[in-house]
């Protein structure tokens, strides 16, 4: 998809045309979905925290600027709605309580019997990660925003941030590593 | 490896971020490339932190269904409802969905204790009240006057008619007093 088509789309959407709204949003679906699925853990809350998400985006496109991309100011929305929703529930339970297996949700058995060993490995050293290294770390992962604009969405200083990206990837090497072995 | 490499090494570590997001000055840049074309401990820690990066996002990739993303677009792109009714019927949320049964059982019973409230309290104007008192009692004084000039004036057919004028003038006169106390201008 181009950058061209995106942009078109986005204007349609500010001159209020409801129809682009859909194929804008498609472009980025399965990453904004997958992040808020791992960062909510469980697909009825994501579904929800998707919702609210395309709610505050249609309302808010008009003001959305061009001097910010696209993704990266839509996962910013979607991530102060998620951490909103969070930070009203008990957030320990909700990450606890994750069960791996039922976040998978494909319909290519193919690909699920192969992949499903190592996307439980993936899953769980991601679960395994404290919140704020988890945060950051799906925010890149799947928004591909820079970590500038990371900072910037989650109002952490970028050296934190690099931090808790370090200290993220080094982890879930670890645990995929010793794994492995 | 020298202490010196080492030392690079961990400055690269610490850099490794902002070289992938190319944030970093173009000297700076130019620098970790070639370091990393001879370091290997550099090079093979941005492969594994890529490999990281982007196994992480292929195998950790989820997708609604197509009819639900449609549902929800249609409810996303719906004009924006006032708070009331938003708070009355939630959009979309599944959850919330199940607030409204106790939400309209609460405006329910608020609307009922209203109406009770409102039918049971006697409602008193005192204001009205005293006002219509006066202008019963008033209208009785000025309908009896007005009687009795009714009865002059049958009699004024009978007999002494300059007599009964002067008197019905007179009482006319004084009727118009009587009702100009009661003007309100």
């Amino acid at each position: 998809m181009s950058a061209t088509h995106e942009q078109t789309l986005i204007e349609k959407c500010r001159n209020g045309e409801t129809a682009a709204f859909g194929p804008l949003i498609k472009i980025y679906r399965k990453q904004l979905f997958s992040y808020l699925l791992r960062l909510s853990g469980n697909r009825e809350d994501a579904e929800d925290l998707f919702q609210e998400t395309l709610i505050k985006s249609w309302r808010g496109i008009k003001k959305y600027s061009e001097l910010q991309k696209f993704s990266s100011w839509l996962f910013t929305i979607a991530h102060h709605t998620a951490m909103d929703k969070l930070r009203k529930r008990n957030r320990e339970t909700m990450i606890t309580e994750t069960e791996p297996d039922k976040l998978s949700h494909t319909n290519d058995p193919h690909k699920e019997l192969i992949g499903k060993e190592i996307r439980n490995k993936i899953q769980r050293a991601v679960e395994f990660l404290p919140f704020k290294q988890k945060e950051v770390f799906l925010l890149r992962v799947n928004s591909g925003m820079s970590f500038k604009e990371i900072a910037q969405a989650t109002n952490e200083p970028l050296n934190t941030v690099l931090s808790h990206m370090h200290y993220s990837v080094k982890k879930i090497k670890r645990l995929l590593w010793s794994e492995n072995e | 490896m020298s202490n010196d490499e080492k030392m690079i090494c961990k400055e690269f570590e610490n850099e490794v971020y902002l070289f992938m997001d190319n944030n970093l000055s173009m000297d700076r840049k130019e620098n970790w490339k070639q370091h990393l074309n001879k370091c290997k401990t550099c090079s093979s820690l941005l492969n594994e932190v890529e490999v990281v990066i982007n196994q992480t996002r292929e195998e950790l990739t989820d997708d609604i269904l197509e009819s639900k993303y449609d549902r929800m677009i249609e409810q996303a792109v719906q004009k924006k409802r006032f708070k009331i009714i938003e708070w009355l019927f939630p959009q979309g949320t599944v959850k919330e969905k199940y607030a409204f049964s106790l939400k309209l059982a609460v405006v329910g019973t608020l609307a009922t204790i209203a109406i009770v409230i409102s039918l049971t309290t006697q409602r008193t104007n005192t204001v009205k009240t005293i006002s219509n008192e006066l202008l019963d009692w008033e209208g009785k004084k000025i309908t009896s006057q007005i009687n009795e000039i009714k009865n002059t004036i049958n009699l004024i057919h009978e007999d002494n008619w300059d007599k009964q004028m002067i008197l019905l003038d007179q009482r006319m006169k004084n009727l118009e007093k009587e009702s100009d106390k009661f003007s309100f201008n």
